[in-house]
């Protein structure tokens, strides 16, 4: 349920007027979601859910308690505030519990489009039907999901804290596996607006790249050089970003963390290429204008020249160690090189074109260290071209040797990474990459 | 618009029923019935064959404490309903939080118009496997409902976490958390079922870090506990106080283990650890709907195709592999599945052979079978039900072999406990997972702690290579809390029982390398 501005603040309010703690705090979300599923080149389920519900935190003192509910009536409002007010009244003290923030300025979102508001069960489904005809022609078999959605979100605070915004997005993607099961590929976008979907292009891509991965031979696991497709990229870019926290780095517990104490703001840790950052109003990925919490999300830069710039510090950890708060990235945006996809593979001489990696995992935080697989395309490179399709790996790699070892990009553009992240919960934006050195531990028999 | 016609909107929404969640979800609650038929009504008017409701609440407690202080208490209460129903053989599903017969007539409507809309596109009509209509309840048979119970024990033991923990010399940092869930399921369908379930899951755990600021490292050691699915007396039987005081001293000693050693070993499973191993490389092969191409665009299809199905050596004569809606404890434990199939167990590989498959009624008649085995899932009112699984275990050998009988036969091997990183293939081939704790076992004895260890294997090698069985009394449940599958992504709970395991010839990595 998309409610509007003065509808969440009209509920808001009386939620705050039936408080009885000292502070409170309330959180609102709504969103209507439809999508389609599709394999074996027929629908598999299809459906549609439409939901709000109000999350109140209530507060004596720094003793606290957190409910939600979804029902609205002031009965059912009055029962959910009496309850989180009785856990917070036996809640013992939190230290390091903050005050609410009070009044902040936001700047206007660009998030939300109605084309994506308004996509009918009709298009959808002449959307999968589209990538269905594509299959059958080609002789492959393909399944895949779109899924539109809009969102609301508020938070209000006993403090005259009020924030209202809302978003859109549409996602698409879509696996094309040839019938003898011995190639796959597949491709996925999301964006904001209906408008930028292709679900023609989309399917060319996964059918085409499924043909160009058939029947793969195997090659011998070990370091090489890789050209990896945005989507590869972004995998990288997410995990190292996401372990960025300046508590845990101070405390000496992450890779961000300085021998001896402290953390490595200012320390180069990643090629000089490298830049990443966070802008809430980037054209090919917006974001809602604030956090969790209610502070204004802003444009942050986190690696500049493959310097480290920035953690995220909690509003507590910032206030202890006398910083300003940065919330957690409102998306993540790598900026790219010049480099053609053809240029990336026409300068390898020996390597590996990866679509996407699968079932990426931490092994040891220390050093970011993952591990995980190849899917859905990987192929030998030599001398310049594509050579022959050949059979997964699985690689046990950190991001951070990764993107120490990039020599060429190319321009960025708006991903999805290959296990989901960048649809509709993170966007990002990231280009193709060339990197040295990048190990494989093991072949995968999988297709 | 004021507060007034706002509620009034709020309420022509159908944002309000007429009863409290307490009362609306009571046990027995005739106003669920109520509601139900109305929307089985509804849907039969509207054109459709088969129809489907579940109005269900879903209940989480969460305690999160750090470094002696209580982070957060947050109690979610989630509730609404979502109706399936087949028209013209297609599936159409429609869902909303705004429990009210209005509310049920307008989504009844919209699943309609989703299934005409995606009639075009249907290639297969839906056949459904034959069910029993039941009417009828079940609920997991707990001693203490965890949301009945006050806070105060619940933090105090939390906090007595904390204490244990720090008393060892070099142990840094300590977070304790518990996790409490209630499914309250009422589902009721067109073939005459009305089935009310109340589900409760309990997970109490802790995370301690030894870092050396000297040296710049740092190791975390995470309890042993699993998520069950059992009432607070679960808390109350493990010894959560003596094992944090072990784990802060393995998380100190990882400083100066040995590195581990890289190469093929026989290697040694606890069940903490084994568990997950079996969740991975057995629990998700064997899903019908990944086998016959339904996840093929994400979670990934399956190496054990339909063809394998009875032939296929999938271990060594040691190994039997159950699936089991029924086990005692387990996450995945219920009276019946989503679609109102009664729970059962069945064996997936039986003396090392691949016998059956996970099934759903829509799916079953692909291979052959004339009934489902009852896996049908959706993780929410707002979700769409689908093949999810049910516990998966490994039996227990006939003798009974002790931890200390599998130790003394080991000349130069490696033992895991607990469960740490995990990944596999998207045709669950090739695996690579660590663990909590690593002991170096050499000539019968355990003779050292080692670190930065994961073993790599490909499935049916890795299964073939089992060697050693523990027996019944070396058998436990783990489990995952949040196991995720399908578009858009679902997460299930279930459990996995084992008991230790030996496998011989298995590649260890060392990871610090």
């Amino acid at each position: 349920m998309i409610w509007t501005k003065e509808q969440a603040k009209t509920l808001a309010d009386r939620a705050l007027a039936l408080s009885k703690a000292e502070q409170t705090f309330v959180a609102i979300n709504g969103s209507e979601r439809a999508s389609v599923r599709f394999a074996r080149n027929t629908v598999t389920t299809a459906g549609a859910t439409s939901a709000v519900s109000l999350a109140i935190t209530s507060r004596f003192g720094k003793r606290s308690g957190t409910v939600t509910t979804a029902r609205f009536d002031d009965a059912s409002l009055q029962t959910a505030l009496r309850n989180a007010e009785e856990i917070a009244k036996v809640s013992p003290e939190n230290p390091e519990a903050m005050p609410l923030l009070g009044p902040q300025t936001y700047t206007p979102a660009t998030a939300y489009f109605d084309d994506v508001a308004s996509a009918t069960p009709e298009w959808r489904a002449s959307s999968v039907a589209t990538a269905i005809a594509l299959a059958k022609k080609n002789e492959v078999v393909s399944a895949g999901f779109v899924e539109t959605q809009a969102a609301m979100q508020a938070v209000a605070s006993s403090q005259g804290l009020f924030a209202y915004d809302r978003f859109t997005a549409a996602d698409y993607n879509l696996t094309a596996r040839t019938p003898d099961g011995s190639g796959s590929g597949w491709a996925s976008k999301s964006f904001n607006q209906l408008g930028l979907l292709r679900p023609d292009v989309l399917a060319e891509t996964a059918i085409s790249k499924a043909a160009m991965a058939r029947n793969p031979t195997g090659i011998e696991p070990g370091t090489y050089t890789v050209v990896l497709e945005p989507a590869a990229v972004a995998d990288m870019v997410a995990f190292m970003l996401f372990s960025a926290n300046a508590r845990q780095a101070d405390e000496g517990r992450s890779f961000f963390a300085k021998k001896g104490g402290g953390n490595r703001i200012g320390e180069q840790i990643v090629g000089d290429g490298v830049r990443i950052y966070s802008d809430p109003a980037h054209p090919l990925a917006p974001t809602v204008s604030f956090d969790n919490e209610g502070l204004p999300a802003e444009k942050r830069v986190w690696v500049e020249k493959g310097v480290l710039q920035n953690l995220f510090y909690s509003r507590f950890w910032a206030q202890k160690m006398g910083k300003a708060p940065i919330s957690t990235p409102s998306n993540v945006i790598m900026d790219g090189g010049t480099a053609t996809m053809a240029d990336l593979i026409a300068g390898t001489q020996r390597g590996l074109l990866v679509t996407r990696f699968w079932y990426i995992r931490p092994l040891d935080p220390q050093t970011i260290l993952l591990t995980g697989l190849t899917r859905d395309g990987l192929f030998l490179i030599e001398n310049g071209k594509v050579t022959r399709p050949v059979r997964n790996m699985r690689w046990n790699e950190s991001p951070v040797v990764a993107l120490n070892n990039v020599d060429a990009m190319t321009a960025p553009e708006r991903v999805v990474s290959g296990e989901g992240v960048g649809g509709s919960g993170l966007s990002l934006v990231c280009p193709a990459a060339r990197i040295r050195e990048f190990r494989f531990t093991s072949s995968s028999d999988a297709v | 618009m004021d507060r007034r016609q706002f509620v009034q909107s709020m309420i022509a929404l159908g944002a309000a029923s007429s009863a409290s969640p307490e009362v609306l979800f009571g046990q027995g609650s005739s106003e669920l019935r109520d509601l139900a038929d109305a929307a089985l009504a509804t849907a039969k008017k509207l054109g459709a064959t088969y129809a489907d409701i579940r109005i269900n609440r879903y209940r989480n407690q969460f305690i999160f404490t750090r470094d002696r202080r209580v982070q957060n208490i947050a109690n979610t209460d989630d509730h609404g309903f979502g109706i399936r129903l087949i028209v013209d053989g297609t599936w159409g599903f429609a869902s909303s939080s705004a429990v009210s017969k209005d509310e049920i007539a307008r989504v009844a409507a919209q699943a309609v118009g989703i299934a005409k809309a995606n009639r075009a596109i249907n290639q297969e009509p839906v056949r459904l496997a034959p069910v029993e209509g039941f009417d009828t309840s079940w609920n997991t048979p707990v001693k203490k409902n965890p949301f009945e119970m006050p806070l105060q024990p619940k933090l105090d033991l939390l906090l007595q976490i904390h204490e244990e923990a720090l008393k060892v010399p070099g142990a840094s940092f300590v977070s304790a958390f518990m996790q409490f869930v209630n499914e309250h399921k009422y589902f009721a369908s067109s073939e005459g079922s009305h089935i009310e379930q109340s589900l409760i899951r309990t997970y109490p755990s802790f995370t301690i870090t030894a870092v050396d600021k000297a040296t710049g490292k740092f190791y975390s050691r995470r309890s042993l506990t699993s998520p069950m699915g059992m009432g607070y007396e679960y808390v109350e039987s493990y010894p959560l106080l003596q094992e944090a005081r072990v784990a802060a001293e393995e998380a100190v000693a990882t400083h100066k283990a040995k590195p581990a050693p890289s190469g093929p070993k026989t290697l040694i499973l606890h069940p903490s650890n084994l568990w997950l191993t079996i969740h991975e490389s057995v629990g998700h092969p064997t899903e019908l709907d990944r086998a016959l191409g339904y996840e093929a665009n994400f979670a990934g299809t399956s190496f054990l195709t339909t063809d394998k199905l009875g032939t296929f050596q999938f271990g060594s004569k040691l190994v039997n592999l159950v699936a089991d809606r029924t086990q005692e404890n387990g996450m995945a434990t219920c009276g019946y599945d989503d679609d109102g199939v009664k729970s059962s167990r069945w064996h997936l590989v039986k003396d090392g052979t691949f016998v059956d498959y996970q099934t759903t009624r829509d799916q079953a008649h692909l291979i052959g079978q004339k009934a489902s085995h009852g896996c049908s899932y959706a993780d929410s009112w707002g979700s769409v039900p689908f093949q999810r699984m049910p516990n998966v275990s490994l039996e227990a050998g006939t003798k009974d072999v002790s931890e200390a009988d599998i130790i003394s036969a080991t000349a130069d091997g490696v033992y895991v406990k607990g469960d740490a990183s995990f990944s596999i293939d998207h045709q669950r081939y090739n695996f690579q997972f660590s663990g909590q704790t690593f002991w170096e076992v050499k000539n019968g004895k355990i003779t050292t702690q080692l670190r930065d260890l994961a073993y790599q294997s490909n499935t049916p090698e890795f299964w073939k290579a089992c060697d050693m069985l523990g027996g019944p009394s070396t058998y436990a449940l783990g489990g995952a809390f949040n196991d995720g599958k399908g578009q858009p992504v679902q997460s299930n709970s279930v459990s996995h029982g084992c008991p230790i395991a030996r496998f011989a010839g298995v590649n260890i990595l060392n990871t610090g390398q």
